[in-house]
């Protein structure tokens, strides 16, 4: 069984889900896609969200095939001792890499936006303690703070979005499609490979409660919110700056927060969002923290994973630092490589253990079972 | 030859014999467990024994029946009785009336049945054959008469003892709201219950507590409006506690708190029998102590502390918001301001900004120390304040820190700046209801500090976020600590960050699962009465001349 | 063996002790005491010999702006520096400055004339990949030197020349719209945008009479202020006009009723006054300009590409100079909003020729045809600015309101006396 005998309610993991695919995104997509079509990003953003919907429905459905079972539990079950152990060791290393590039981006940016004279090391550390501490008090901790901060980070996102306003010019979004489709698309999956991040709400399915009556409302509710902050984020810095500048930019969001001017009196608050960033960085790295520890120690048959949380945390900040040596070298990893992998590694084991779980004919695919067990307990 | 292994004994078990052993070292336990005989020679002489020679144990000896054939006596301990109602419901009676008209029947034999069921006057009396108990409710007040012939012994509350009268509580006084507090007795504190609750479903659960002071606890509830099992928590919680002597409800808490391993207090603590009795509505449980004013209640989750009992009196409906504002001043005031003068100047306007460079010239020290010094002083000021004379002590602890701030100022060790910063973060933690959340709170100032001298503005929020996940992680008798915002339940948010009308309280809370949720039919909102249907015959100023003939 | 509880606080006392330490040993690298700050205002750029540059601070003095001192110590210090870019002087400057020189509170950077002229490449790179600049910064243009605004002008009774021009840049201009405010953000995307040619404010310093004449008030004559005052000499910053770019390299400067005109195709004018001839008289009237919409369309022709420019007003009337004008009556005001129509249409115009005898699309005329046509956009970008540009047709259509007559409705003495 679970390892993780917390519940959450449907309502935190979404907001967990969310919060997991977008906390980074934000931060790098603009920039991405710009380099890619200039000023038709917000097309890529249109194209995702309709791809992101199927997505997360195999994603929510393949959970529900084995309501109560983790994913290692029933990769398993699929593939035998030896190759369920194998898949899910690719997906414990997976979410180690994604975990490690995570911090290594944020810490890049922290330094190049706020503290230039700090060294990395010491960012990548403060994140990885916090994250430590969070999957130590367990998933129901992570829960709760998430569904207390993720509102509160969106509200702050969308109030620095309306005061930019005026700034924009909408006029840069045009004209339409003046890049080629094929380019688009190929650009678009770039974004792809963020979204599928989100692969890791595998990891949440078991623990949620009840997830059933949820099935069809999770999947919309979190394209439309991912949906929204994307378009907001990237057609924004676009009107604002103008597709070239939004390219040339690292980090162009952090510009957005730079230009708000209210009264003046309420300006150069960038630093503000960047405390925000902080917390729902720190959220997704709990996420992808917890995912890995927990799918490593049920790979090993532990009774418990808090022991591997500090070991793999000092894992976690050296291979921050090693992965790659520069900031260039991440953008072009992000650019060029992490699709691919990224992509590979999630649709890949997801459609896996679909088509043997079709084949083999395992796993719940009609209502009942032990599911309504543990529907019964009161959320909280 | 070959040695018997001896189970391997455990810490725990060691610890256990210990006690145990202490426990049979400690009293004349041999004495106190013996059954009583019918001989009231063998009943006084052990009686006497174990209280060795009291110096307040008070001795009667008298005799009833025709000849003087049925011996009692009567202890008390001076100081805790009322002598007059001796005289009058134990002595008087059974000297003086018994000569006329029970003359002749009073016998050896049925002496102790006539005295229990027609003789003795008193209005609460009991009777016990076992020692121990005995010597308990002697301790604690009763008059104990030994009677010949009777292997039980008679037990008469008339307890009196000096006591400090209901009276404001000194902690917890409000603008409006009954001034009654509880005292040191737990039974008036309970009667004090008992007249705001009037349905025989609230529950009094005693139990004793401490080796050496078997303190009475009361674990109050409403029956069928609180949760069985957490009731059920807190009486095994306290039943298990093994302590010498308990002198006040602290020492409880200490013991069935769900973590000790926080500055956040998780079980919440009043001198108002107000307050206790609405959180028996609620669906909560009380514990009350003897001996002191004390009451705990259980289960306590966060936004509590932000609630003070007025607010449901006195329509402040509005407070809240400014409550939770000052808890984040308190919090993070002095440390918002080293970090942006430290880190983030940009965040300044400008003019300020160069006003603050040029008060901060000649200050020998860096922001975060000349923070932490002030921050220091005004706490150390305020602490001592609580200690001084009433009418000094809160006079002097704010004004006398602001006048030090002052002098500091003037010796050019602080700037004038932080000055007001600790002056406006001492003011907002006023705010905060609760003293023991509120000395959590500035408790957190100084880790808060360090952190923002160190990582500025980022170091701030990742403060908080070890904060809130620390107190995400908490729970009170099973409610998790920051209930309704954590597992968040936004229809019971116009309790947290409002006052709603008390007609908008329909539901108790819903996570102490008490079985019987509703509170009150909904749609009580007060509202102007609709307009009279012409030709009605209403008692109108105005008058109905137009209606009348 | 397993940890006993005597250890674990004592690990944890350790922790924080070198938590502690850490902290307060002085090892925060990104630590700066804001008495330890030089807060530079604003900054300027010129050309200096050989392919140096001469960077000018202006720094704040914190000690004359405090309460307490003040009196004799000057705002602020200004400082010229000359090294081969930008990035070496700063790092000159922090050498002999005892506090650090920092930009976070930068408003104003201004670029010397002849730097301009060789291209502000260089210069603008440096200011945009340092994250303490925001895009929200102002840049100008300065007729001369840049070091010479900084060091002599002033701005009474700001104390702060940098404050001056910022007050001035940020205020909606009421009274006149002569001055074309550009940001950091702003320049740095026109470099990059196809088919828009950078523009900023110009800055110059001038004595106070000279500062306020001509241009878009019509007339002469200026302010004069006492004898030997500061304004007298040489020591005004005035704001007007604008310096236009072709990519990088500053063309030419344009006078303030011009740099009006680029305002009105863009669509950025809010305010300022407009002064016409009055019908049938030789006296003028002075009108006023409260807010504006414009459109600008690209027409696509079989060899040629037109623009369609129009322009709705809307304004009232401030003041007229002859009693006869009667203001009352709603023919004069039909007049004189003809009149305003063609006053406006001019000022366009003569942005529109001065943009085609410089050959630089500062007017966006490109960006708008890109916008809409980008097929015909790729074909002719490579030379739009030399061969295009000179052969377009604009025609420009103004429709101005005269909503009211402020106070008044008659001029005095309108027919009262005899």
């Amino acid at each position: 069984m679970s390892l993780e005998k917390g519940l959450i309610s449907t309502r935190q993991a979404a907001f967990m889900i969310t919060n997991t695919i977008m906390a980074t995104t934000v931060l790098f997509i603009p920039a991405l896609l710009a380099r890619g079509v200039g000023h038709d990003a917000w097309i890529t953003v249109a194209i995702i969200f309709i791809l992101v919907l199927p997505f997360g429905y195999a994603v929510q459905f393949l959970g529900l095939r084995f309501p109560d079972q983790n994913l290692v539990e029933y990769s398993i079950e699929l593939l035998g001792p030896w190759i369920g152990r194998g898949v899910a060791l690719v997906f414990v290393v997976f979410f180690l890499y994604l975990s490690g590039v995570v911090v290594r981006e944020f810490g890049v940016f922290l330094v190049t936006a706020v503290m230039p004279s700090t060294p990395e090391v010491v960012f990548n550390t403060l994140l990885v303690l916090l994250a430590a501490y969070g999957v130590y008090l367990g998933l129901e901790v992570i829960a709760r703070v998430t569904e207390l901060i993720f509102p509160i980070s969106l509200a702050a996102g969308l109030v620095i979005f309306l005061m930019a306003l005026p700034e924009m010019d909408f006029y840069q979004l045009q004209p339409v499609m003046a890049h080629s489709f094929p380019s688009i698309l190929r650009t678009s999956m770039v974004l792809l490979a963020f979204i599928t991040e989100g692969i890791v709400a595998l990891m949440l399915i078991p623990n949620m409660n009840k997830k059933r009556q949820a099935a069809l409302w999770l999947p919309p509710v979190v394209s439309l919110l991912l949906f929204f902050s994307l378009i907001i984020v990237v057609a924004g810095a676009i009107a604002l700056m103008g597709g070239h500048e939004t390219a040339r930019l690292v980090f162009p969001v952090y510009e957005f927060a730079k230009t708000v001017h209210l009264g003046g009196f309420i300006e150069r608050i960038e630093s503000l969002m960047v405390g925000i960033w902080v917390t729902t960085v720190g959220l997704k790295l709990m996420v992808l923290f917890y995912g890995t520890v927990t799918a490593l120690a049920e790979t090993c048959n532990l009774k418990d994973y808090r022991p591997l949380v500090l070991p793999t945390g000092v894992l976690l900040v050296a291979l921050s630092i090693l992965i790659f040596p520069d900031a260039v070298a991440i953008r072009h990893f992000l650019a060029h490589t992490w699709p691919a992998m990224s992509l590979t590694v999630s649709l890949g084991i997801l459609v896996l253990l679909w088509v043997v779980s079709l084949v083999r004919k395992k796993g719940n695919y009609r209502q009942g079972g032990e599911q309504n067990e543990r529907d019964s307990r009161i959320k909280d | 030859m070959f040695q018997k292994l001896r189970k391997p004994f455990k810490p725990k078990d060691l610890k256990q014999r210990r006690y145990q052993e202490r426990l049979s070292m400690l009293g004349p336990s041999d004495l106190m467990k013996q059954p009583l005989t019918d001989d009231i020679e063998v009943n006084v002489g052990r009686f006497k024994e174990i209280f060795g020679n009291a110096s307040d144990l008070v001795v009667r000896e008298f005799f009833m029946g025709t000849d003087n054939d049925v011996r009692l006596v009567l202890f008390h301990i001076d100081g805790m009785v009322d002598k007059n109602a001796i005289s009058e419901y134990i002595l008087n009676p059974l000297l003086f009336r018994t000569f006329a008209d029970w003359h002749g029947k009073i016998l050896p034999t049925n002496a102790f049945q006539l005295i229990r069921d027609n003789l003795a006057t008193a209005s609460d009396l009991t009777a016990s054959d076992k020692m121990d108990e005995i010597i308990d409710l002697v301790l604690y007040g009763d008059v104990a008469v030994f009677v010949q012939g009777a292997a039980q012994v008679l037990l008469f509350d008339l307890k009196e003892w000096p006591n400090r009268g209901v009276q404001e509580p000194v902690a917890e006084s409000l603008v409006r709201g009954p001034r009654e507090g509880f005292t040191e007795t737990l039974r008036f504190n309970t009667s004090l219950i008992r007249r705001r609750i009037r349905t025989p479903r609230l529950k009094f659960d005693m139990s004793e507590v401490g080796l050496h002071t078997k303190t009475h606890i009361c674990v109050t509830y409403i029956d069928g409006l609180v949760n069985p099992a957490t009731v059920a928590e807190i009486k095994r919680r306290v039943q298990d506690i093994e302590i010498d002597g308990v002198l006040e409800s602290g020492y409880i808490e200490d013991y069935i708190k769900d973590d000790y391993r926080t500055p956040f207090v998780l079980l919440d603590r009043t001198e108002r029998p107000d307050k206790v009795c609405a959180a028996l509505l609620d669906g909560r449980a009380a514990i009350v102590v003897d001996n002191t004013p004390f009451a705990l209640i259980a289960p306590a989750v966060f936004p509590e502390f932000m609630q003070s009992t007025e607010d449901y009196y006195e329509g402040t409906e509005y407070i809240r918001p400014f409550r939770w504002l000052a808890l984040i001043m308190t919090l993070t005031l002095p440390s918002l301001y080293v970090a942006i003068t430290t880190f983030h100047q940009e965040m300044i306007p400008s003019s300020l900004a160069l006003s603050i460079a040029a008060q901060r010239e000649g200050v020998p020290f860096p922001a975060v120390v000349e923070a932490l010094i002030m921050e220091v002083i005004f706490d150390l000021l305020r602490e001592g304040g609580l200690r001084m004379p009433q009418p000094l002590g809160s006079v002097m602890g704010i004004v006398g820190a602001v006048v030090i701030g002052q002098a500091a100022v003037a010796a050019g060790i602080v700037s004038p700046f932080i000055v007001i910063i600790v002056a406006g973060t001492a003011i907002s933690s006023f705010l905060i209801p609760n003293y023991s959340s509120s000395f959590a709170i500035r408790l957190l100032r100084y880790p808060m500090l360090f952190l923002a001298g160190a990582f500025g503005l980022v170091g701030i929020f990742l403060g908080l976020m070890f904060l809130l996940l620390h107190l995400a992680s908490l729970r009170s008798f099973g409610v998790p600590y920051l209930y309704p915002l954590a597992p968040a339940v936004p229809g019971e948010w116009q309790d947290v960050f409002i006052r709603a009308p008390w007609w908008k309280m329909v539901w108790r809370p819903r996570l102490f699962r008490s079985p019987d949720r509703r509170r009150q039919p909904a749609g009580q909102q007060p509202a102007p009465p609709p307009p009279r249907a012409p030709g009605s015959q209403d008692q109108s100023p105005e008058g109905n001349e137009r209606n009348e003939p | 063996m397993s940890v006993t509880a005597g250890s674990k606080i004592k690990n944890t006392v350790l922790i924080l002790l070198l938590f502690v330490a850490a902290v307060c040993s002085g090892g925060c690298w990104d630590r700066r005491e804001i008495e330890n700050i030089a807060f530079i205002n604003a900054v300027g750029v010129d050309q200096a010999g050989s392919g140096n540059v001469l960077v000018t601070f202006y720094v704040v003095n914190p000690d004359a702006l405090s309460k307490k001192g003040g009196g004799g110590a000057p705002p602020a210090i200004v400082t010229s520096v000359e090294a081969r870019d930008v990035a070496l002087a700063v790092a000159r400057y922090a050498e002999l400055s005892p506090r650090l020189p920092q930009f976070k509170q930068l408003q104003a950077i201004i670029i010397g004339e002849d730097l301009a002229r060789q291209g502000v490449g260089p210069v603008l790179d440096y200011f945009s990949r340092r994250q303490e600049m925001r895009r929200s910064i102002w840049v100008l243009v300065a007729k001369g030197k840049a070091q010479d605004i900084l060091v002599k002008g002033q701005s009474p009774p700001e104390k702060l020349a940098s404050s001056g021009i910022r007050i001035i840049l940020e205020r909606r201009p009421i009274h006149s719209a002569t001055r074309y405010p550009v940001v950091l953000g702003d320049l740095l995307s026109d470099v990059s945008r196809p088919g828009m040619e950078p523009i900023a404010s110009s800055v110059e310093i001038s004595p106070l009479r000279e500062a306020t004449t001509g241009g878009a008030y019509g007339g002469d004559g200026g302010l004069t202020a006492a004898e030997g005052s500061a304004a007298e000499e040489n020591k005004v910053i005035a704001l007007r006009g604008a310096g236009v770019f072709r990519d990088e390299k500053l063309l030419d400067f344009l006078g303030p009723s011009e740099t009006r005109g680029v305002l009105w195709v863009q669509g950025k004018v809010n305010g300022g006054r407009v002064v016409v001839p009055a019908p049938g008289q030789d006296d003028w009237a002075s009108l006023a300009i409260e807010r504006e919409s414009t459109d600008v369309k690209p027409v696509v022709e079989a060899n040629k590409i037109r623009f369609v420019v129009n322009i709705r007003e809307e304004g009232y009337v401030i003041s007229v100079d002859n009693e006869k004008i009667k203001v009352g009556n709603l023919d004069t005001i039909e007049l004189l909003e003809q009149e305003k129509q063609t006053a406006i249409r001019q000022e366009v115009l003569g942005a529109v020729s001065k943009a085609k005898s410089l050959q630089s699309d500062f007017l966006g005329l490109g960006d708008r045809l890109y916008r809409k046509y980008p097929g015909v956009w790729k074909q002719v970008k490579d030379n739009w600015n030399t061969a295009w540009l000179p052969q377009v047709e604009v025609d420009v259509s103004v429709k101005c309101k005269l909503r009211n007559t402020s106070a008044t409705n008659d001029p005095l003495n309108a027919g009262e006396k005899g």
